[in-house]
């Protein structure tokens, strides 16, 4: 598959699953681009994958998982990051402005866990199946964690949206 | 839990809309996804070659030393058993009889001929090795 043609089928998704997930479109710009380079590095036989879209988002998300370390490293060793957090409801395109910045908020006051698969399953439409496969979970733990997920968005965002 | 209101918190969610990628993010993330496969590509073929190449060495390699010690061990068994790995000019004669004989003899006489020539010790000759006895 052509990287053009790898893109425009998944590129926009992939920016938004980063963005959503790590709340700077910054960091998500430099995320995407590390992905790429490591796709455009595989010798990969894209006809021999059997789902493109779920191999795609592992790499993005072993990569998003890579520069979350690093940060990690860098706070342990006292560097400042000079990127900010982007204002949660950058990310979402709503008429209602405030509803937005609402469902933004909950959302990235949700434990990782739960915020990537809710982002996965609701934003990219996987199955549970595909979302396991992504996260190396089993499907039953990738269902919880959506549920327990979900329920905390409804009751955070009671009364607000 | 109230899975009717999780159900219409799923729609709303889905129904939001995220802002586009930054303007000129495909053409940084392509050129760069490029550069990268360029260089991959430069090497990968050249490696690739390279790997087939050593494979088809090896293999060679493996096969001439394979025969050179059969022939090598074929030679040394001979010197140390007293058997000869060339025909002699006596073992010549005999088979070229035993090739006359064909017709007289059969096929059952000729294979005969043959185990008994086999069972035969044939003593060393001159040549190398003959300094050991």
């Amino acid at each position: 598959m052509k990287l053009d043609e790898l893109y425009d089928r998944y590129g926009e998704k992939m920016y938004h699953y980063v963005a959503l997930r790590l709340g700077s479109s910054e960091d998500a710009e430099d995320v995407l681009q590390e992905a790429f380079c490591r796709l455009a590095g595989y010798s990969v036989r894209w006809a021999l994958v059997r789902n493109p879209k779920a191999f795609v988002f592992k790499v993005l998300r072993n990569e998003a998982n890579r520069h979350l370390a690093r940060r990690i490293k860098q706070r342990e060793d006292g560097q400042n990051n000079p990127r900010r957090l982007n204002n949660p409801g950058f990310f979402i395109e709503e008429p209602d402005e405030s509803s937005a910045a609402a469902v933004s908020e909950a959302l990235s006051q949700l434990p990782d866990g739960q915020k990537e698969i809710i982002i996965l399953k609701i934003f990219q439409e996987f199955t549970f199946k595909e979302i396991a496969g992504i996260c190396g979970l089993s499907i039953n733990t990738a269902a919880s964690r959506y549920r327990y997920g979900i329920e905390k968005l409804r009751a955070s965002l009671e009364g607000k949206v | 839990m109230n899975n009717g209101d999780n159900q219409d918190l799923e729609r709303r969610l889905k129904s939001l809309k995220l802002t586009p990628a930054p303007a000129g993010l495909r053409e940084k993330v392509l050129i760069a996804a490029r550069q990268k496969r360029e260089v991959t590509v430069w090497t990968t073929p050249l490696l690739r070659k390279c790997l087939a190449g050593c494979a088809v060495l090896l293999a060679v390699i493996f096969i001439a030393d394979a025969g050179a010690s059969r022939t090598q061990n074929a030679r040394v068994h001979a010197i140390l058993d007293g058997t000869r790995i060339t025909q002699t000019d006596e073992l010549r004669q005999w088979n070229a009889e035993l090739e006359e004989l064909r017709d007289a003899v059969g096929p059952g006489g000729i294979v005969r001929e043959r185990s008994l020539q086999a069972r035969q010790k044939i003593k060393p000759s001159s040549g190398p090795g003959d300094e050991i006895w």
